[in-house]
């Protein structure tokens, strides 16, 4: 009986004992089986250990991982607002800048309407930054201060 | 607040929608990476990045899916790089089992036999022997988890079976 067939058999009968038909046919396993001491014992072997951990059950566990991640998240968003505020606070600075450059080489002098444009500027970033300019920020410390 | 509510509610920057999926999987999750990794804390510490990695990834989670299955992709590309990254473990020392639940079937010091046979092997071993026999997956999920055909859970099954049947035939012996 060659190495190669008995391997087979022993693949083929572990996917049996999972109701699966691997290559061979369940009358190929039998005749293999009951010829074949070596694949026999092997199969029983394996056929113990299948049973011992069918029994088991996986250990619960009872850890609670949300405080961890809700501060490693809180930390990271920081960045990310930091980076979004910038996109819309440069540009604003550039528009800002060039509506004085504006303001200065106007020959006639501008309209109202004009004069409001970096007042609504302002108004349409804050509004998208969800900030509240006139907001007093309680929480600020200085360094080095502990809070009570 | 069900899965889908709370993937929407986070993909809209709601952080605390998070909680929630955190909450659900959190026991499953660490269970998991325990039966890859061998080991709780580095399972822990897995469990955590895996969580983080897929609050920044939820964006591109598609909503007709099941969450869990999604985040085990994550968790355990999480746990193999741990894995990878870390020196071999003692595994004879363990006194308390890690990867299986203590029950009044099996005599406490078998159980723990059996745990040390299981923290022997290699985590691939770990992984497909802990999903099928402690989860009751079929080969179909099994493949579909692992990403690999059917044929290839066949084969790795059966020599994952056999290299566990070894380490329990060492560990016992060792014992008495």
């Amino acid at each position: 009986m060659s190495k190669l067939n008995c391997e087979a058999v022993r693949m083929a009968s572990s996917a049996a004992s999972d109701g699966l038909r691997g290559s061979l046919e369940p009358a190929q396993l039998e005749d293999h089986l009951a010829q074949c001491d070596d694949c026999r014992r092997e199969v029983e072997r394996l056929g113990e250990v299948m049973r011992l951990l069918d029994s088991q059950k996986r250990r619960v566990s009872s850890d609670q991982l949300w405080r961890g991640i809700e501060a490693r998240l809180a930390a990271q968003t920081p960045a990310k607002e930091a980076s979004r505020d910038l996109r819309l606070l440069v540009p604003t600075g550039v528009v800002l800048l060039a509506y004085k450059l504006f303001e200065q080489l106007a020959v006639h002098n501008t309209g109202v309407q004009i004069k409001l444009v970096p007042l609504l500027l302002v108004i349409a970033v804050f509004a998208l930054l969800k900030e509240n300019p006139f907001r007093i920020n309680a929480e600020l410390q200085l360094k080095g201060e502990s809070r009570k | 607040m069900d899965d889908g509510d709370a993937i929407r509610a986070c993909s809209a920057g709601d952080r605390e929608a998070f909680r929630h999926l955190v909450e659900s999987y959190q026991a499953q999750a660490i269970g998991h990476a325990i039966g890859i990794l061998g080991n709780r804390e580095d399972a822990l510490d897995a469990v955590q990045d895996a969580f983080i990695d897929a609050f920044q990834a939820l964006k591109q989670f598609d909503l007709s899916r099941n969450f869990y299955p999604w985040f085990y992709v994550i968790l355990r590309n999480r746990c193999y790089k741990s894995a990878a990254a870390r020196t071999s473990q003692k595994t004879d020392s363990i006194e308390e089992a890690e990867i299986l639940e203590p029950s009044a079937r099996m005599p406490y010091e078998e159980l723990l036999l059996l745990d040390r046979a299981l923290l022997q092997l290699d985590p691939e071993d770990r992984e497909i022997i802990t999903l099928k026999h402690l989860d009751g997956l079929s080969y179909k999920e099994l493949s579909e988890r692992l990403s690999i055909p059917e044929g290839t859970v066949m084969s790795r099954l059966f020599h994952a079976r056999r290299r566990l049947r070894e380490r329990l035939t060492r560990t016992t012996s060792k014992a008495r």
